[in-house]
């Protein structure tokens, strides 16, 4: 469930799927011309336990990066965490946020627990996403978008579908409610899961990215990926389209 | 208790762009708590370095605006004074840069307020709209014929001016087109004024009361009027449709009208800008 931390901060549910919320920082206290929304969604559930302390770093980690960006000053940054242990799946760190108002010294140390309602995920960080685009495009902002979504297993508790996913992928194509979408999932520790995972890909319309094993270097440069592909996103912002510069490989 | 918030906006035009040549306007603005300013300057395309001559010129103005803190409020002679303080910063600072008046020749159109009085200002050609509490816009279309306008830089030297223009005092060489958007519907309708009339330029003082009706205080140049397709009322009104004031709100308003316009397939062919500012009371913002 969303948290409000402050009054500058609402609270909306995603279309869809009303049950799904998420916080943002209300319009009217937005002055720049244009925002890249960018969420970081976070596998928290059983199997991540032993590499948690390292998740969280690498989390705190990509978000100070950005802080560093030249462009963030047009971000606006959400983190959730899932799991079958928060009530709905979903629980968010913050909501979207300026860079300027967030601190990652602050962010919650992690509790592995519960199954993983990895679609449920995505919809929230795409839905949420294309619903903030839209009102934020409704009010003369520029804005596009990226999510990425880290996770070390398949989906086994969720209510939203691949189907759904692809739905809000494509009104990322469509460049009418958001100039562009790029959604990306990334496995750690999740070679088991590969053909699972890659249905992101292939139904979804997201990206898939095996990072490999969940050691110290590999998460590092994961928060590395996360700061760049944001950052990149956010430059391609004005030319109608995505970032042609993700990288393919962690 | 008036609270201010002013903003800015230029961009360059197709034609310019095209060419590899720099965008000649230059927007500046500014507020606090009891004066605003908006300024733009559209530099003269047949001119030389008139990019730097526009940027000089809005500096100029925004520099001679600050000199007058310790003034008495705003007045009727208010415009004379911050063009001629304007005109001798600009022309000691362009001095300092070595820059001749073919560099210098730009516009000068602004909107000053101080104390809940104003006075609007056009030298050369441009737009100067006002929109008002209860949704009502007035703007006005200065243009002179032939697309000939006076610029500051010349400082009373006038006589190549003049001949361009006929000579003739008499003749009729500058137009005002005025564009009235009421609870009646839209009007406009069009007054041409003598080389006479129209040479020291055009400032306009708002007292208090009317001050007090007004929302909006605008000015653009005349790229507005060079949208292809696209009326210049159209245009003043999609760029005053605001719909929100946080930060750089004309900015915002204006990029995205623009981007519409470009949809529709019409483009800013002349570079364009725009600078505003915004009257609210203490109650409305709260």
């Amino acid at each position: 469930m969303p948290r409000l931390t402050d009054k500058s901060m609402q609270v909306a549910s995603i279309r869809g799927m009303q049950a799904f919320k998420f916080s943002a920082t209300k319009v009217e206290k937005l002055g720049a011309t244009e925002y890249t929304l960018a969420t970081v969604a976070v596998d928290v559930t059983g199997s991540v336990s032993g590499f948690e302390a390292e998740l969280k770093k690498c989390l705190k980690t990509a978000i100070a990066s950005l802080k560093k960006s030249p462009r963030s000053d047009n971000m606006l940054v959400r983190v959730i965490l899932f799991s079958t242990a928060f009530a709905g799946g979903i629980e968010e760190i913050h909501g979207f946020k300026p860079l300027t108002e967030i601190d990652p010294d602050s962010y919650p140390d992690l509790y592995p627990g519960g199954g993983t309602p990895l679609y449920d995920a995505c919809f929230s960080a795409l839905g949420a996403t294309n619903t903030y685009a839209k009102q934020l495009m409704d009010q003369d902002f520029l804005v596009n978008g990226i999510v990425v979504v880290v996770t070390d297993g398949d989906d086994n508790a969720s209510s939203a579908t691949t189907k759904m996913l692809r739905k809000e992928m494509d009104r990322g194509r469509q460049g009418e409610e958001i100039e562009s979408l790029i959604g990306i999932a990334v496995g750690i520790n999740a070679q088991n899961f590969r053909p699972r995972l890659e249905l992101l890909e292939s139904e979804a319309g997201m990206q898939y990215i095996d990072a490999g094993d969940a050691t110290a270097s590999k998460l590092a440069k994961l928060a590395n990926f996360i700061s760049q592909s944001v950052s990149s996103q956010s430059q391609s912002l004005g030319t109608g389209g995505p970032s042609q510069n993700i990288a393919a490989t962690i | 208790m008036k609270i201010l918030h002013a903003d800015h906006y230029f961009q360059i035009g197709s034609l310019h762009y095209q060419k590899g040549l720099p965008c000649q306007d230059f927007a500046l603005s500014g507020a606090n708590a009891v004066r605003a300013c908006a300024i733009i300057s559209d530099g003269c395309s047949s001119g030389r370095h008139t990019d730097i001559g526009a940027r000089l010129q809005a500096l100029s103005l925004l520099r001679a605006m600050k000199g007058r803190i310790n003034s008495p409020l705003v007045d009727a002679n208010s415009g004379q004074i911050i063009s001629e303080k304007s005109a001798e910063i600009m022309k000691s600072s362009s001095e300092l840069l070595g820059l001749s008046q073919t560099d210098l020749l730009s516009t000068a159109v602004y909107a000053y307020l101080q104390n809940d009085r104003a006075i609007l200002h056009l030298e050369g050609d441009g737009v100067i709209a006002r929109k008002y509490k209860d949704g009502r816009i007035v703007a006005n279309l200065y243009e002179w014929i032939d697309n000939i306008p006076i610029y500051p830089a010349y400082a009373g030297n006038l006589e190549s001016f003049l001949s361009a223009h006929g000579g003739d005092l008499n003749s009729l060489r500058f137009r005002r087109s005025t564009y009235v958007l009421d609870t009646a519907g839209e009007s406009e309708e069009s007054h041409e004024l003598s080389l006479g009339e129209a040479i020291s330029g055009v400032t306009e003082f708002l007292p208090k009361d009317e001050m007090d009706e007004i929302e909006i205080l605008s000015v653009f140049s005349d790229g507005v009027a060079q949208i292809e397709g696209v009326k210049w009322t159209d245009a003043v009104r999609e760029f005053l449709s605001f719909k929100n004031f946080e930060g750089e709100f004309l900015k915002r308003r204006m990029m995205r009208a623009i981007r519409d316009f470009e949809k529709a397939g019409s483009k800013p062919s002349d570079d364009i800008s725009g600078a505003v500012i915004r009257i609210t009371d203490q109650k409305e913002e709260e």
